[in-house]
């Protein structure tokens, strides 16, 4: 956690439903929205998120995070997804349906918090050169788009296009990925 | 032939379901899958719409939610320390009469016995209601007033300018039937084992539902709303008849029996290659290769289901216990292969208790079964 996030948490810890209720407007929408595309019903979605923020108010002084307050959400509405999928019967052993979810999240900044799966990794380093050392920086070095055109000597609106660009390709990939290591 | 209960399955073959990728034995499993319940093909209808259905911005009223959710729960909380103490007495009371009478169930509940009028009805919210003879249910939907009643179930229209389309599934399972009007009053007749979903309120310029199972239709005369039944790979357009669609036939195909009126039948795709059936027509369509068979049947060997018969005629035994395994909510198997062709003629009724049905199948051939619980086997 940087120093604003401790800030942050520290007041939760004491109590402070003010700080409580930042949080919950700053994460709430991205965070429903990736549990929506997740079980693939609003209503359940939304229910997932609601239900881990009430879990999290009701037992701040438990909870240690070591990585994110972002990472830490995503990770346990993640969990919560899949306990709900576990419950209708579905594994997702290829992990084909999380990363899914992930691409189709409008939420770019998804990626920096997750522990990246191997076929995410590796449909990364299979992407064209200037593409996927792009896609690094955004999401893995978490670098904002005006470092990366900074840093490559190229325009905003480039990094922009080749980030759309490359996540449809990572999809294909993962995509293509699956099926080759099943058939 | 014993049937394979799938408890679990991976998400790619619903992946592959939907993008058309999917080799036929996993089709048979994921098709095993969602048979299984209705919250199983509810996920799976759900997944297929989900990439068109736009996501409801919540905030602003949220974090309101959150808040009173909160509250109720501290409430809530304080309740539960009081009520306890005195639930565990009474739990301790009651476990000892309920001991007695759960026997009982499990033990009535290994035989095969008739099926009863029972169904899941899912709004479109994701709520689930069970329907059964002692249902009283009474709701409003968009554009709908919904009555559930003595295995039956009423939709009536809502004067409302432009409802918002709500889609209800209602599942029967093994074991059950049920009766459904629509709101534009079309009857359905539901055999065990199938879903149907619809919307509560028909948009102006066409009704659509989709199937999956066997049904029997009446539909409401309506020459401006056609009358569209989707199963599988398979389109049906009507303006107002009477007909039975049943997808349980020979593997992968729909049998549809035209009683009255005129229909046309077209591959789901395709709807400009249409056929158009006559009264007493029978179409067998072929899923995989969208193609169909014509031949002129005797209607009610069909259709004799609804009115509480199971009419069989030259019927091969293992297609009949079929047909009565659902119904009668049983598995079976065959000790000899020779015996599944078998044929059998007669008229069965569908109130007559498993054991009699057996017997009577017994004395017109040399077969003869032996029922360990739920388990038949043909000798």
């Amino acid at each position: 956690m940087n120093i604003k996030e401790r800030i942050l948490f520290n007041r939760l810890k004491k109590g402070d439903i003010v700080a409580f209720e930042e949080l919950f407007k700053e994460f709430n929408r991205p965070l429903t929205f990736f549990a929506q595309q997740y079980v693939f019903d609003l209503q359940s979605g939304e229910d997932i998120v609601q239900e881990n923020f009430i879990h999290f108010w009701e037992n701040i002084h438990k909870i240690e995070i070591k990585t994110s307050l972002k990472a830490y959400f995503y990770q346990s509405v993640r969990n919560r997804c899949y306990n709900y999928l576990r419950d209708l019967n579905i594994y997702d052993k290829h992990k084909l349906h999380y990363v899914e979810a992930l691409l189709a999240s409008h939420d770019p900044d998804i990626f920096t918090h997750h522990e990246l799966n191997n076929a995410l990794e590796k449909a990364i380093s299979l992407l064209p050169g200037k593409m996927s050392q792009i896609i690094r920086l955004k999401y893995i070095e978490e670098k904002k788009i005006m470092e990366v055109s900074n840093l490559l000597n190229i325009t905003d609106n480039t990094v922009k296009t080749q980030l759309n660009r490359g996540k449809v390709r990572l999809k294909e990939l993962i995509i293509k990925m699956v099926n080759v290591n099943i058939f | 032939m014993t049937k394979r209960r799938i408890n679990s399955i991976d998400y790619i073959y619903i992946w592959r379901k939907l993008k058309n990728s999917i080799s036929p034995e996993e089709d048979e499993l994921l098709s095993e899958w969602l048979k299984n319940s209705p919250e199983h093909m509810k996920f799976f209808l759900n997944a297929r719409d989900f990439q068109n259905r736009k996501l409801i911005d919540n905030t602003p009223s949220a974090w309101i939610n959150l808040n009173h959710k909160l509250k109720q729960r501290r409430k809530k909380r304080i309740l539960v320390y009081c009520c306890a103490a005195s639930f565990a007495l009474v739990v301790g009371f009651s476990f000892f009469f309920f001991h007695n009478s759960v026997d009982r169930q499990i033990e009535a509940k290994l035989v095969p016995v008739p099926g009863i009028d029972k169904a899941t009805l899912i709004l479109n919210d994701g709520t689930s209601h069970t329907l059964d003879k002692s249902t009283d249910l009474l709701l409003e939907e968009d554009g709908a007033k919904i009555k559930g009643k003595e295995g039956l179930l009423v939709y009536s229209p809502l004067k409302k300018k432009n409802p918002r389309i709500a889609y209800n599934t209602i599942y029967v399972p093994r074991g059950g039937e049920f009766f459904l009007i629509l709101s534009d009053s079309t009857k359905i007749w539901i055999n065990s084992e199938t879903m149907i979903r619809y919307p509560s309120s028909f948009s102006k310029n066409e009704r659509r539902i989709e199937l999956i199972g066997e049904a029997y239709f009446e539909v409401k005369k309506d020459e401006s709303r056609p009358f569209v039944v989707v199963s599988d790979q398979q389109l049906i357009k009507v303006t107002g008849t009477a007909f039975n669609v049943s997808s349980f036939g020979h593997e992968g195909s729909i049998v549809t029996t035209l009683v009255e009126g005129s229909i046309q039948l077209s591959p789901r795709d395709a709807v400009e290659n249409f056929v158009s059936l006559l009264p007493g027509n029978q179409s067998i369509f072929d899923n995989e290769s969208q193609s169909m068979i014509i031949k002129n049947v005797n209607v009610s060997l069909y259709t004799s289901w609804k009115d509480g018969y199971y009419d069989f005629q030259g019927e091969t035994i293992e297609n009949m216990l079929c047909t009565l395994s659902r119904w009668y909510n049983f598995n079976y198997q065959f000790n000899a292969d020779k015996v599944r062709l078998k044929r059998f003629s007669g008229r069965l009724k569908r109130t007559d208790s498993f054991q009699r049905i057996l017997s009577v199948i017994e004395k017109t051939d040399e077969i003869k079964f032996t029922i360990e619980g739920t388990q038949v086997i043909v000798n």
